[in-house]
Parts: structure tokens; C-alpha cells; sequence
């Protein structure tokens, strides 16, 4: 009896995993024919995490099928990202959302500890841009871009600005305001835009580069000097850019966002995704979230997106040159 | 408890349907779920949960684990409802108030939950100090934020460093999987006993009787609620130190009081009111959760800020009502269940060890879906166990992880701001709440060796162990000190100071260990009466083999086999492995039926699937 039973029992786990076998290894029809896995580097509720979800909540229209959001977060980004080229499926179904600068700075300091780059990720498509802005407490005594410049001029080292992290946007921004002033100030990098937009409103630091957004909502508790970008943004249109006062910088710290797929995935299928991507990211519903969410909203197609992942590098290249580890 | 709220949100795939009716029951479902594995089975499921176990489990262990869950879901409510009295009433104070805590103010909160790590050991304050310091020095792996030099990455998986769930689930559960192999076929007449006739209200008697542990423990966990960034993890171990040291008998706290239970839990949900004050009043989340409610709030196209409470004033209280009744809804159903929490006491050893082992794997795997952190969980886990055994515990050792790297940060930031600014010393040194928290640390640490000195009679106790132990800890200091090399020098400050005081401690140890041995005094040995040494190595191959097959099978039908393969022959017992072996797979199938409802219809966490599912 108890011999019997045991056998059954092997018999029925051998049964199980042939079935189950048989399940995965069904040809597939035409792609994509299930769910499509989003790796995003950051935390759920960051803006990354929370963007990703408002841009692809329509996917069932635009590709048929749903995308699945996996937070994969660690070392600013670099564990996702190391993960995604090592281990992801190059089969159309793991997609990574992608930070500019982020990754493209990573790959430029760290070369031995980041295995990704512009080379082994396909752009898909680009959802948004969050330009840098500067922002000084609210009982500061500087009231414009040249007021900060002329104090740190007389003071080298003496000013401390406030960002989100090292290597990211609003690190990048301040470097380009440091050259096109020709003065020098204290970094503090924070972990993450809000705390570093905390030690701002209370006074910690002199000033800080900040996201557009968060900057917008705190905007009864710090004064908006400057918006890092070629024009104005439209959710603070009295805010000049750093150009109109005088100081040559231009957009590259923005902090653009989109979907990458790994090198080696079908042509075909990425030209698919690039398609459906694009239109599913001018859907007047995803538009009208981003909207209300306050939330930049930037569309690049492919095509234009390759060239400007090689802009971008080529700039990071030269800028971050006497970080590089 | 609320807070276990985080671990539950981290899965879900949905973050729209989020903000409905789900989030009361998934806080309410989580937090009598974190409450309960704290006191029945030593593992807290989230950072606000450690203090509970100190008393909790000692408690259940001696057989009270009804009055002990019921003192838990009372003592929550009390303190719970203090919290959002406090949110309620003081709420723009409290948002400037969470305003002045800077990098220097956090930075000495860090350390005044540092000094309390000395008295958390078992006993030997040396060791506590050891574990602590190894703690720090463990958040110090990966990537430093501030300078953006990698420290110790010994392996890939370390690169995005150890993160604190995966520690926390790993020094506490995987030392308890070999503690119930070893205890396996021991008498376990402790846990048999009776329910006891009007319990519920003899307990809610006792705990509405003990004010003062309600009143301190609240208020303390509010004020610690408002740091943002700090508080929610340690305002129940901080709640419960305050608590112990106001006590007219501190010697009892650890035993298995109610008080230890009724001061963690009343501090760790005060903090939830006031810790929300800052997202609500100024849009600045000061924690993952906060982040993730910010999100929702935003979806609604609502934009929280000063303005929130005039113009919006009905999702404000909505949402305050929400809370609130989660309070009310944990409170019912936590009392419901603890009326039958004798039949998770009853589970036998070996099944309530395969249920860690796997439940530990799923719970670490889905904070950031990651395999590294499982492995990570287990390595500690098992590292822990031997400490354990040369008196080690897990408890200052997860403070030193949580604290270690809000510390180092803030420290290296204020060191920053104060080389531009007025120095590091006056930088430090000044404003009203530097001063009073450097004051509370001193009187910690004064308190702390007064404390010591009057105890001396339970003497620190020193084995011939010891003598090895303290070589080994020296040497690998030593070894990880002289591998270090940084670029910046502010990389090297904290990691080195860790490991010089790690160092120090253990040649002290060293020393005295040396000393004992010249006085002759043969110290008594706790020696366990038989250690089952083929039996933890069977649980440890067998826990290895799980983890080698884990991707290639898929979670599911791994954590099946692994169930009944581990209920059947971890024991080691021919006759054992085939009998009732029905009963064994009805269990195994019963339990990953559970586990899949839970992980994948519930929380919708993505495992990888492998050959099977």
C-alpha cells in the first residue's frame, strides 16, 4: 500500500511538469502574444515608476496585450540596468525604461562596473522630459541666476547647491551653469530629488537643481531662479532659462525618459514596438494624465531618439571626463 | 504595523487600482500579518516590527501567546489613534517642525538609536557592541551615494548593496529554520497549553492599567514619527528603550512582559499619523510609503500642499478616515485571530520550517524582485546562526543596517555643507535640536554604563569559545581593513571607523577572554545537552539544493517539493519518510495553494517560472 501510493504520487509529479513542459514550449503566434515585462531601475512611487505607469496603461489598445511594471531598484539605477542586459529576454517581451542621463553617465564613469551602454540597448521611444530647474530658499537673499553667479564669484566654494544624486540631471546642470558663469560651487548630492528638494526649503543648502515638477509643487515654499532648458516651460512661464540670463546652457541635463529594448531583439519586433509606442504615447488619455499630473510630456520616435543617445554621449564624454572611476 | 502597508504596495502591478478599497484591507491584512510572525515565530516582516519580538516571542514561547497578541493589537490601537490625534490637531506645526531636521539633526537621531544597540544583546555588552558595529559596517557595502565610489563588493550581487528587508527577514528567520530543526523530537510542553477562560478581558484590563507604558510609548513614537526618513524604522525599538528606562523594573524587559509588547506597538503606530504630516502639508513624502500615497494622490490630479486641507477637505478626511479605520479593522480581526493562534503554534517544528524557509524566499524576492537579495538573505541568515550560537543576537546587528547607512549619509552630506559653510564642529554642534539629541545621546550612553554597573551581578560572561571567536572577528577585520582603498577619503571615513571599533571590541574580548582563562576560572559552558550536527547539514543541503533549482523549476513548484522533501527527511528517520505520507502532500499542496492565492492573485508578484510554475 504505502509502496503504491509513493508511486503514484512520482508518477503524478513526472505527469505535472511533462504537461507543463508541453504548456511553454507551444509554438508562439504572431508577437506579442502575452504580457510585456517593464523593467524600471527606480522605486515604485518615483516619478520614473509612476510615469511609466500613466504612459502605458493603454498598451491592450496599441499592442494587444498589457505591460507589466517590474521595479528593479538599486545603486541609483545601476542594478536594473545590469540586470536587464545580462539576464533580460531578448525576445520583444523585457522592455527597460531608460533615464537620460543617468545610464549614459554610468557607462561613462563606472566602465567596470556597468555593463550596459548606448550600444547593447535599442531605443524604442521617448516619453518625457523633466528639464532642471534652480531653485533658492524662499527667504534667500538672491532673487536671480546672476545674483548666485556674482555671490559664488566672490566666494568660490562657498555656495552649496542641493541635487538628486551624482551623475544625474541636476548634477549635469550644475556643472554646465559652473562653466557658462565660470565659477565653482559645492555639489551635495542627495539620495533622490525630494530630500534633496527638503534640505532647499529648509535652508540647509543655498540652492539646488530640482525637477520641474517637484520644484512646481513646492512653489508657495522656494523662489524658481531659472529653468536649465531652450525655452520656458509651460508649467511656470514667468521662470526665464538660464540662457535669457546670459549663461550658455542649453538642454542637455534634461532628464529624458523612454523605453529601451535589449541589443539582439528582432528588428521586426523593435520596429513593431517603436511604432505602437509612439502613438500609444500621444494617446489623448496618456496625454491628459501626464497633464494633470504635472508631468513633462516629450514624444521621440526612434529614429530621432538614436541620435540623440549619440549627442548625449559624446557631450557626457567630455564632461564627466575627471570623474571617471 | 502600518507600515508592513510598504512591503505590500512594493507588488503591486497596479498602482490605479491601488488607491480604492484595497489599500484598507492589504493594511489591515499586513499588519496583523507582521504583528503575528514578530511574536509566534521570531521574524519581524518589516523594520517597525523588531521590538515586538524582544518581549513578544518570549512571551508566546512561555506559553502566553493569546494575551501576548491581544496586548499587541490593543496596545497598536491605543497608539495608533494617539498618532492621528496628533496628525489631526498639530498639523502645520508638525510640518515645520519635520522641516528642521536636517542632515546634522538626522544624523545625531541615527546615533541616538545607535546607543541603544549596547543594551539590546543578550547579556554581554561587548558582543551587542560587535554586532552592531558589523551591522554599520554591512550598510556600508555597494555604491556610497554621496561620494559614487563602490566599498566591498566581494561578489556582483553585492553591488546595489544590502538592502534592509532581505537582512532584516534573513538574521531573524533563517536561525530560527535551524533552531526548530534542532529543537525537533524535544518535549515541547511549553507550547501545550489551555485557553484560559475570560482571557480577552483580563488582558484589556491589564493593558488599559499600564498608562504610563501607553502614554510614553506614544508620544515618544509621534515625536520620532515627524524625522522624516528616520522614523517609521526605529520609533518602535526607541519607543521601547524609553519605556524600559523609565520602568521601575528594566531588569524584566526581554523576559516576556506585556509591557515591552504594549510599548513597541503602541510606539510604532503613533508614528504613522505624524509621519504623514509632511507629504500631506508640504508634498514631500518622508518614506517609501509616503512616496507611493504622493503617487496616488497625484493620479487624482490632486496636488498636495498647504493649500490641500482648505481647498480639498473631503479627501483629506477620507483619507484620515481611511487610516483610521484600518486601526479599527486590524484591532477587530487582530483580536479575532489571536482566539486561534494556538493552531500556528501547533504546527509541527519541521513543517513550521519548511514555511520560513519558503515564505522567507517569496518575502525577500518581491521587495525589488531579486534573486541576489535572496541569496544575500540566506547568506546572513545562516552567518547569523553561528553567531547565535557564540552569543551573538540578530537585533543590534539589523539597528547597525538600518541606521549604519542613514548616519553615514547625513554625516557625509553635513561635512559637505559644513566645509562650505561655518565648519564641521559649529555645523555640528549648533541649533536648538542638535544640542538637545547630542544631550539624549550622552545621557543614553551614561544611562547605559550606570545600567551596566548595577547589573554587574549577571557578570559579563566569557567562555573558552570566546577566545576563538574574538581571533576569528580580529582576523577578518584586520583582512577587510587593509583591502580597503578609496579615492575620495570621505569613502573611508565610516567604513574605517566600523572597523576600528570592531576591531578594538574584539581585542578587548580577546584580552579578557585571556585573562579568564590565566584566573583558571572555569567558566560553565552553556553546552547544549545534544546537538544534531547530521541534521542541520541535511537542513542546510537541503535549503542549497531549493535555492540552486529555485529559477530553474519556477518558485511555485519548487517551494512544493522543497516542502515535502524537507517535512519528509530532514528528521532523518527511515520509518518517518514514508509515513503519513499522505498527510504530507495534502500539507505541501495546501501550502503552495496558499502561497500562489497570496503571492500571485493577492499581490500579483511576477516569479520566475521556469520549466514548471
Amino acid at each position: 500500500m504505502k509502496k503504491n501510493s509513493y508511486m503514484l504520487i512520482a508518477l503524478s509529479i513526472v505527469l505535472t511538469v511533462c504537461v507543463l513542459l508541453g504548456f511553454t514550449t507551444v509554438a508562439r503566434a504572431e508577437y506579442p502574444d502575452k504580457p510585456i515585462k517593464l523593467t524600471v531601475s527606480y522605486s515604485p512611487g518615483g516619478a520614473t515608476d509612476f510615469q511609466a505607469r500613466i504612459v502605458t496603461m493603454m498598451s491592450q489598445n496599441y499592442l494587444g496585450q498589457p505591460i507589466v511594471i517590474i521595479n528593479k531598484p538599486g545603486a541609483g539605477g545601476m542594478v536594473g540596468w545590469n540586470w536587464f542586459v545580462t539576464s533580460g529576454t531578448k525576445d520583444g517581451y523585457d522592455l527597460v525604461a531608460y533615464n537620460i542621463p543617468h545610464f549614459i553617465a554610468q557607462s561613462i564613469v563606472y566602465p567596470k562596473k556597468v555593463k550596459y551602454d548606448i550600444r547593447n540597448m535599442e531605443p524604442i521611444g521617448n516619453w518625457g522630459a523633466d528639464p532642471a530647474v534652480l531653485v533658492v530658499p524662499k527667504d534667500s537673499p538672491f532673487n536671480s541666476a546672476k545674483d548666485l553667479a556674482n555671490y559664488a564669484k566672490k566666494n568660490p566654494g562657498k555656495v552649496t547647491v542641493s541635487g538628486a544624486g551624482l551623475y544625474v540631471g541636476h548634477h549635469i546642470a550644475l556643472l554646465q551653469f559652473e562653466k557658462a558663469a565660470d565659477i565653482k560651487t559645492r555639489y551635495v548630492p542627495h539620495k533622490g530629488g525630494v530630500p534633496a528638494l527638503i534640505a532647499v526649503i529648509g535652508g540647509e543648502v543655498m540652492a539646488g537643481f530640482n525637477n520641474t515638477s517637484d520644484a512646481f509643487r513646492s512653489k508657495e515654499r522656494i523662489k524658481i531662479l531659472a529653468v536649465a532648458d531652450l525655452e520656458r516651460n509651460s508649467f511656470i512661464p514667468d521662470v526665464p532659462t538660464l540662457k535669457e540670463q546670459g549663461y550658455d546652457v542649453d538642454d542637455t541635463s534634461n532628464n529624458f525618459r523612454g523605453v529601451a529594448a535589449p541589443e539582439g531583439t528582432p528588428p521586426a519586433v523593435v520596429q513593431k514596438l517603436a511604432d505602437a509606442f509612439v502613438k500609444m504615447f500621444n494617446d489623448k488619455k496618456v496625454i491628459g494624465k501626464m497633464k494633470d499630473t504635472g508631468c513633462g510630456m516629450h514624444v521621440i520616435p526612434r529614429d530621432d531618439l538614436k541620435e540623440l543617445w549619440k549627442k548625449r554621449e559624446a557631450y557626457l564624454k567630455g564632461a564627466l571626463k575627471q570623474f571617471v572611476q | 504595523m502600518l507600515d508592513g502597508i510598504v512591503g505590500v504596495i512594493h507588488n503591486l502591478d497596479n498602482i490605479f487600482t491601488l488607491y480604492n478599497i484595497s489599500i484598507l484591507v492589504l493594511g489591515v491584512v499586513g499588519g496583523i500579518i507582521l504583528g503575528v510572525s514578530a511574536i509566534l515565530i521570531n521574524v519581524p516582516g518589516a523594520p517597525a516590527n523588531i521590538a515586538t519580538l524582544i518581549d513578544g516571542y518570549p512571551m508566546a514561547r512561555s506559553g502566553k501567546a493569546e494575551p501576548a497578541l491581544y496586548t499587541c493589537f490593543i496596545s497598536s490601537f491605543i497608539g495608533g489613534l494617539f498618532g492621528m490625534m496628533v496628525m489631526v490637531l498639530f498639523t502645520l506645526p508638525i510640518a515645520e517642525f519635520a522641516l528642521k531636521f536636517q542632515s546634522t539633526e538626522i544624523f545625531w537621531v541615527a546615533i541616538l538609536g545607535l546607543t541603544v544597540v549596547a543594551g539590546l544583546g543578550t547579556g554581554n555588552m561587548i558582543k551587542a557592541l560587535i554586532s552592531g558595529a558589523f551591522g554599520v559596517w554591512l550598510s556600508t557595502i555597494g555604491t556610497n551615494p554621496v561620494t559614487g565610489e563602490f566599498r566591498f563588493i566581494f561578489h556582483d550581487i553585492l553591488m546595489g548593496g544590502i538592502y534592509i528587508i532581505p537582512a532584516l527577514i534573513g538574521l531573524f528567520a533563517i536561525p530560527q529554520v535551524f533552531s526548530l530543526v534542532e529543537s525537533y523530537g524535544a518535549q515541547r510542553a511549553i507550547f501545550q497549553f489551555r485557553r484560559e477562560k475570560g482571557i480577552l478581558g483580563k488582558t484589556f484590563i491589564q493593558v488599559v492599567k499600564m498608562f504610563k507604558v501607553q502614554t510614553i510609548g506614544s508620544i515618544v513614537g509621534s515625536i520620532i514619527g515627524l524625522i522624516p526618513g528616520v522614523g517609521g524604522q526605529v520609533a518602535g525599538i526607541v519607543g521601547y528603550d524609553q519605556v524600559r528606562k523609565f520602568s521601575k523594573y528594566p531588569e524584566k524587559f526581554g523576559t516576556g512582559i506585556p509591557d515591552g509588547i504594549a510599548a513597541a506597538e503602541s510606539a510604532n503606530n503613533a508614528m504613522v499619523g505624524p509621519s504623514l504630516v509632511p507629504l500631506l502639508t508640504l508634498s514631500v513624502p518622508g518614506s517609501p510609503t509616503a512616496a507611493v500615497l504622493l503617487g496616488g494622490l497625484l493620479i487624482h490630479g490632486i496636488f498636495p500642499g498647504p493649500d490641500l486641507f482648505r481647498l480639498h477637505p473631503h479627501i483629506v478626511h477620507t483619507f484620515i478616515g481611511s487610516l483610521v479605520m484600518a486601526q479599527v479593522g486590524m484591532f477587530v480581526f487582530g483580536i479575532i485571530f489571536s482566539r486561534y493562534s494556538n493552531w500556528v503554534v501547533r504546527v509541527p517544528d519541521l513543517y513550521m520550517a519548511a514555511s520560513i524557509v519558503i515564505l522567507a524566499t517569496f518575502g525577500t524576492y518581491c521587495v525589488q524582485n531579486s534573486f541576489d537579495d535572496v541569496m544575500v538573505m540566506f547568506g546572513l541568515g545562516t552567518l547569523m546562526y553561528v553567531g547565535n550560537k557564540f552569543g551573538f543576537s540578530a537585533l543590534p546587528v539589523v539597528m547597525g543596517v538600518i541606521l549604519g547607512d542613514i548616519a553615514e549619509n547625513s554625516f557625509l552630506k553635513g561635512i559637505i555643507i559644513a566645509d562650505a559653510g561655518k565648519g564641521v564642529l559649529s555645523h555640528f554642534f549648533t541649533g536648538p535640536i542638535n544640542i538637545i539629541i547630542v544631550l539624549m545621546c550622552a545621557a543614553s550612553i551614561v544611562y547605559g554604563i550606570y545600567s551596566g554597573r548595577k547589573g554587574e551581578k549577571k557578570k559579563i560572561r566569557i567562555g573558552k569559545s570566546d577566545l576563538v571567536v574574538s581571533a576569528v572577528i580580529l582576523g577578518c577585520t584586520i583582512l577587510v581593513y587593509t583591502s580597503m582603498k578609496a579615492r575620495d577619503p570621505l569613502t573611508a571615513i565610516f567604513p574605517a571607523a566600523t572597523l576600528i571599533i570592531t576591531g578594538s571590541l574584539s581585542l578587548l574580548l580577546l584580552i579578557l577572554s585571556l585573562v579568564s582563562m590565566m584566573a583558571k576560572r572555569q567558566p560553565r559552558e552553556v553546552s547544549p545537552v545534544h546537538f544534531p550536527f547530521s541534521r542541520i547539514i541535511v537542513t542546510g543541503l537541503l535549503i542549497i539544493g531549493y535555492l540552486s533549482v529555485l529559477n530553474v523549476l519556477g518558485f511555485y513548484f519548487t517551494a512544493f517539493v522543497f516542502y515535502l522533501v524537507f517535512a519528509s527527511i530532514v528528521a532523518l528517520d527511515r520509518e518517518a519518510v514514508f509515513s503519513r505520507l499522505h498527510n504530507k502532500i495534502l500539507t505541501s499542496v495546501l501550502f503552495v495553494f496558499i502561497l500562489y492565492m497570496l503571492f500571485k492573485m493577492l499581490l500579483k508578484v511576477q516569479t520566475p517560472t521556469g520549466l514548471a510554475f
